[in-house]
């Protein structure tokens, strides 16, 4: 979208690369926009999964020997991962950067009131348009969920639910659309007047 | 084939972009991969080259033969129906209704509101009538006062019925 929005900016993280979208993110944030990723947990990254892996080890074994209290600390959850490689693309540690950083919502799944919100994908950060298409990737949720993250179950579970939901919400929409339809024949004749000065105007052909 | 548009002499192209914005023209002749020679005699467009990326090729095509002056374009396009299906072509109507939309003044638009917002009133009366009467799977629901008025009406019958007897 062109131009900047007091409304949150939701982007379904589905089928993104990771770190694409962070720098689309990121951007986006320092410019003064309001941004919320949901379903982090189907965010890609590219290479095979035990690559990654052994990538994310890696990470883990960095700590600060004399106190390890002082970081770098290792969040899991896939949520967690995306705010981190955000937050290395925004200048964290000034006053700007921290205000552009608290614009940032990141979720697991879709959680209420996001699940009604329309919600928004990055061309360029998408796995389908931007990998080559013999590449492995891999799932953020996996990962996190080998490394320690507890809550893939839940996530799966309450996604499932909300997609059943949405299947009977939809459902239901579509019979509202046909009496929608039936109730525009009903009123066809009282209707016709206006429809023709509608028309006379140019919209509704 | 998947195309069936091609730059060739005798397309219709319609300009999208540049000083001929809007208008039509026949393709004469093709410079280059980015030019082609015009002619719009019906149109005003005086016989000049073109660019190609501000042309959007149409359906219609006319035969003549390439280079041909203008005198045997406007003869062509003449004789052929391009004007009359141009004028119903879909591209043609809404291209209008863009044009009708920005001309109108503020009694105009006013008066537009109004009539949606009356037409969309008797709409949602209408839907919400429906909308009672249908369950949320489309099954038509009964209502009470459907069931009160055939109770009444059965009553009546049985009146009727008593009344006959005596």
């Amino acid at each position: 979208m062109t131009g900047l929005t007091n409304r949150t900016v939701v982007i379904d993280g589905r089928g993104h690369l990771l770190g694409r979208l962070a720098s689309v993110v990121a951007k986006y944030l320092l410019q003064g926009g309001k941004v919320a990723v949901v379903r982090c947990e189907e965010l890609n990254l590219s290479g095979h999964f035990y690559r990654n892996k052994i990538k994310f080890l890696a990470y883990l074994r960095k700590r600060c020997n004399v106190n390890p209290a002082r970081g770098p600390f290792h969040f899991r959850a896939p949520s967690r991962i995306f705010y981190k490689a955000v937050r290395g693309m925004i200048p964290h540690k000034t006053k700007r950067g921290q205000a552009a950083l608290a614009r940032l919502r990141v979720f697991d799944g879709i959680p209420s009131p996001y699940d009604k919100r329309r919600r928004v994908v990055v061309p360029i950060a998408m796995r389908v348009l931007t990998l080559r298409s013999d590449r492995k990737y891999c799932q953020v949720g996996r990962l996190s969920h080998e490394v320690g993250w507890h809550y893939q179950d839940v996530i799966k579970s309450l996604e499932r639910k909300r997609k059943a939901k949405l299947r009977v919400t939809l459902k239901h929409n579509r019979e509202l659309k046909k009496l929608t339809v039936k109730a525009r024949e009903n009123i066809a004749k009282a209707a016709e007047p206006f429809n023709k000065i509608i028309k006379s105007y140019g919209y509704e052909v | 084939m998947p195309f069936e548009r091609f730059v060739q002499t005798g397309r219709i192209a319609k300009a999208s972009a540049g000083p001929l914005k809007g208008r039509l023209v026949a393709i004469v002749d093709v410079i280059d991969q980015n030019r082609v020679l015009v002619d719009g005699p019906l149109t005003g467009v005086p016989r000049q080259e073109y660019r190609l990326n501000n042309l959007h090729l149409t359906k219609y095509r006319i035969k003549f033969p390439y280079t041909a002056p203008t005198r045997i374009v406007r003869k062509a396009w003449t004789e052929s129906d391009l004007k009359a299906q141009w004028k119903v072509s879909p591209w043609s109507v809404k291209a209008q209704n863009i044009c009708k939309r920005s001309s109108l003044n503020d009694f105009d638009r006013f008066k537009l509101r109004y009539a949606k917002r009356q037409r969309n009133k008797l709409l949602t009366i209408a839907f919400n009538t429906l909308k009672k009467r249908t369950k949320a799977d489309g099954t038509p629901r009964v209502l009470k006062k459907d069931r009160r008025e055939r109770l009444r009406a059965e009553k009546a019958k049985g009146g009727k019925k008593a009344a006959a007897k005596k």
